[in-house]
């Protein structure tokens, strides 16, 4: 059966229970300590068996939970605290197969879910008659669709090609991390993230693939480089008052659609916003802001400020 | 309302106030800048304009803290009510001297006279600000693109 499964992917023969994971909370969290014990509790009263991982977002690349993660060769269903497209991504970042070439990954933000109904939503995607599989969108322009190869290299492949990821530098801050995820059913390549950066986060491997090689580098809290990229690619999953920027499929998708008012209470433009973002990053880095003109305007400002 | 001097923008059938004691950003703040033993201090809210907008506000976040060095423009937290929502911008540069934290507890009451609920209090003065009545003209010249921009999201 074990070849067939191998030999028939995503057929119906051979099937294999999926294995259930619950992520712990992000550390910066503590408030959604409560909804996961009562999750675990419903999910064992349940009767669902499930494996635990600490926080999806958090763990490094040569933890442990990664390789229990790859070593899951069944269909896998992601209990976490982030929107699912965050989890999936998240996921892809540690090698697993995420677009379903060789299993589902059903991904849940378990985030203001009652327990009852996320237990129920487990055992019906258990049972075949629910899914939770974050698609790549309708249109998706994103290099993920066309080269899948390269993303289900394993991680020794991967470290061989000069790929894996970087060791995180001696001063960064681990926990809680901070850092961009890249959704690939959107990125196109384009590199404007890394042109933008000018910490080092990005990078391109062998084939020319944009990747993060250097993630703890980035700044916290700086979203800077997700209002950069044209196409909404880039994700923080922790970043509190943007959505879109924390994963979320579309703005607004979650409970009533709203008016946003931002461009009428002077959203600068995008680019705008992120330059003084990055800038701001720079100056507590020690190092000079990027932009001249900001700094002109600045030091225009101190000489109004007569001192 | 405050019982100040004010000009009136009409809003449809609604008539915002815009006390002409104040200066007004173009991004819906009003500032009132005061001497404090010789330091300048400006404190700011939204206006009547922007409450009309808003609605009833039932969250107001801020991302920034007390003797933060703050740049015009930079996102410094988020507004929402039942109908809208939206991230708030620095109205002028500056260092953030304090923010009125009764505003972030109980929101709502930013609504029942905006002009009497300061939210945000910076060191110095803007750099350019509006008088009522220019604040006015800029309302009434932008009045039929915000209500297209509305409608577009509606």
């Amino acid at each position: 059966m074990g070849l067939l499964a191998t030999f028939l992917p995503g057929t119906a023969l051979a099937k294999r229970d999926a294995v259930v994971v619950l992520s712990r909370i992000p550390p910066e969290e503590p408030a959604l300590q409560a909804e996961r014990d009562a999750l675990a509790a419903g999910l064992a009263a349940a009767g669902v068996a499930f494996q635990e991982v600490e926080s999806i977002y958090d763990i490094q690349a040569e933890d442990g939970d990664v390789q229990r993660l790859r070593e899951i060769d069944g269909d896998l269903v992601f209990l976490g605290w982030h929107f699912p497209r965050a989890i999936k991504w998240i996921l892809a970042r540690h090698d697993l197969e995420v677009n379903g070439a060789t299993r589902k990954l059903h991904c849940l933000d378990a985030r203001g879910v009652k327990t009852p109904d996320a237990v129920q939503k487990v055992k019906d995607i258990l049972a075949g008659t629910a899914s939770a599989e974050v698609k790549p969108p309708p249109q998706a322009q994103g290099i993920g669709q066309s080269k899948p190869a390269l993303a289900q290299l394993s991680i020794e492949q991967r470290a061989a090609l000069g790929e894996a990821e970087l060791a995180p530098p001696a001063n960064a801050e681990l926990s809680p991390r901070w850092y961009p995820v890249i959704d690939y059913d959107k990125c196109t390549n384009c590199m404007d993230c890394m042109d933008f950066c000018l910490f080092g986060v990005y990078g391109v491997d062998h084939a020319g693939t944009l990747r993060t090689v250097q993630q703890d580098q980035c700044r916290q809290d700086c979203p800077a480089c997700a209002r950069v990229c044209p196409v909404g690619a880039i994700i923080f999953p922790k970043y509190p008052t943007n959505q879109s920027i924390a994963g979320s499929d579309q703005e607004g998708d979650r409970g009533n659609i709203k008016l946003d008012l931002s461009k009428i209470f002077g959203k600068p433009k995008a680019r705008h916003q992120a330059a003084l973002e990055r800038d701001r990053e720079l100056i507590k880095a020690g190092r000079r802001p990027a932009s001249a003109d900001k700094v002109e305007k600045l030091a225009e400002e101190f000489e109004k400020m007569d001192i | 309302m405050s019982h100040d001097e004010a000009i009136i923008f009409e809003m449809g059938l609604y008539q915002a106030a815009l006390p002409t004691r104040l200066r007004y950003a173009d991004i819906h703040f009003w500032f009132e800048t005061r001497e404090i033993e010789g330091q300048a201090r400006t404190r700011m809210g939204l206006t009547s304009y922007a409450m009309r907008l808003l609605d009833d506000v039932f969250r107001l976040e801020w991302r920034v803290t007390v003797g933060q060095q703050v740049a015009e423009a930079e996102a410094l937290g988020e507004i929402e009510s039942t109908k809208a929502s939206s991230e708030l911008y620095a109205p002028m540069s500056g260092k953030l001297y304090d923010f009125n934290t009764a505003m972030v507890e109980k929101p709502a009451q930013i609504g029942v006279d905006p002009y009497a609920h300061w939210l945000l209090e910076f060191e110095g003065r803007p750099a350019t600000s509006l008088n009522a009545e220019e604040y006015r003209a800029f309302l009434a010249e932008g009045w039929e693109e915000t209500q297209k921009l509305l409608k577009g999201q509606m």
